[in-house]
This record gives structure tokens, C-alpha cells and sequence, in this order.
């Protein structure tokens, strides 16, 4: 399945839609779909707050042999090296801990596979998560 | 679809799905808990880093003066994820 959304957080109602129509046409378990979920929708927020470029992003869903796969591209996205998202420390004490920086550190912790590309003049996040044994 | 309202004890009760659109209501929702208070999760599916970093805004806010949150009946996705993030650490969670 796949669909375009307009950039901004009005979506996130028909995105939730969206991939809980996939989650039943592939009878999808529970976890599967909250990650799936969390994944889709940190990494949309940060494309709306961050990411400049056109104003709709495609959203890809689909199931490989055992892989839930994920994809969103962003057209004209700016460059973002995901490596400048320092992983917050779960242990610093909670005078140090600051209220952001955690949605990355959720979509890696959620899924199995993360990739970034910035290629075709967008942004692009490849996602995928195992389905046997999830 | 997202709800926040005060139980029969005090404590505030959280219902639904609180993602990026609901975060400006949980946060004025917030701002007048002044005194520690329970947040009963029983009724809430799903929470992203948007509203987790409102209740730790709040837990923030309320330890300057001593006070604090306790979360309880998270359910196991909500735990998983405030593990990951650190929040047993920060707050307490039943």
C-alpha cells in the first residue's frame, strides 16, 4: 500500500488510518503495529518540523517474506545525517534530562533496520522489522 | 481519539492515543498540577516522544518544588518504550 500525505500534522489522522487499514488486511499482531506506528509517526513529525521541501510525503508499507518494510521519501527534504541525533542517556538524573531529542532513539529501538539516504533530490527512510517472533 | 480528565481521586486519567496533535492539550492540561499526582494510564494505547516529553516537562517542573508524577497501569508497549527512554529512572511507575 502506498499514499502521499500532506506535510503537517493534520495527517497524522489519516496516517493512522492508513496503516491500520495495512495492519488488518495483513492481520498484523498488536506490537507490530504500535512500532510500527511510533516509527511512521516520529519520523513524519520530524519531515513536517524540519525537513523543508514539497508539501506531501509518500509513505510506503508492504510485506517482504517475513519483514514488515517501511518506506517514506520526502521530495526536496533537506540533507539530514541522522548521526547529529545524539542518543539521549537513560541514566542521566532528571535535572539533566531535557524533554526532546527522543523520537530517533524510539524508531531505531522499535524497529530492526534503519537506513537514511539522501538521493533523487529527497530524503529518504527505509524501514524494516521482522514479523516471526515480533 | 485522545482524552485527559481528572478521576474521582485526583489522579489524571489519559484515554486513547496521545500523539503530535494532542500534546498542546496534555500540556495545558499540565500546567495547573501544581502537587504530586498519580497518572493512571489504564485507557491510553498509544503515546509517542511528543507527549512523553510533556510529562517529563512536568516532572521537571514539579521537582524544583519537591513534587512529582507517579505513572501507573501502563500497558507493556508504554513501558517498553519509557524503559528505553529512561523514565523508569525518572519517574516512578507502577
Amino acid at each position: 500500500m502506498q499514499r502521499s500525505f500532506k506535510r503537517d500534522l493534520s495527517s497524522l489522522e489519516p496516517l493512522f488510518e492508513f496503516t491500520g487499514d495495512f495492519a488488518k488486511a495483513h492481520r498484523l499482531d498488536e506490537p507490530v503495529v504500535f512500532a510500527m506506528n511510533l516509527a511512521i509517526e516520529e519520523l513524519f513529525t520530524n519531515m513536517v518540523k524540519y525537513g523543508g521541501g514539497d508539501d506531501t510525503v509518500f509513505i510506503a508499507l508492504d510485506v517482504l517474506s517475513d519483514d514488515l518494510v517501511i518506506e517514506l521519501f520526502h521530495s526536496g527534504a533537506r540533507e539530514f545525517d541522522p548521526s547529529d541525533a545524539k542518543p539521549v542517556d537513560r541514566n542521566q538524573p532528571l535535572e539533566n534530562r531535557e524533554p526532546g531529542g527522543l523520537g530517533l532513539q524510539l524508531v531505531r529501538s522499535v524497529m530492526d533496520h534503519v537506513a537514511f539516504e539522501h538521493k533523487n533530490g529527497g530524503a529518504r527512510v527505509t524501514l524494516s522489522k521482522r514479523l516471526r517472533g515480533a | 481519539m485522545f482524552d485527559i480528565r481528572k478521576g474521582s481521586n485526583g489522579e489524571i486519567v489519559l484515554s486513547g492515543r496521545l500523539d503530535a496533535t494532542q500534546v498542546e492539550r496534555m500540556r495545558d492540561e499540565l500546567k495547573s498540577v501544581s502537587k504530586s499526582c498519580t497518572v493512571d494510564f489504564t485507557h491510553l494505547d498509544y503515546i509517542s516522544s511528543a507527549g512523553m516529553g510533556v510529562l517529563l516537562g512536568t516532572q521537571k517542573r514539579l521537582a524544583d518544588s519537591g513534587q512529582s508524577l507517579k505513572l501507573v497501569n501502563l500497558n507493556r508497549h508504554i513501558r517498553d518504550i519509557f524503559r528505553i527512554a529512561g523514565f523508569d529512572n525518572v519517574f516512578s511507575i507502577e
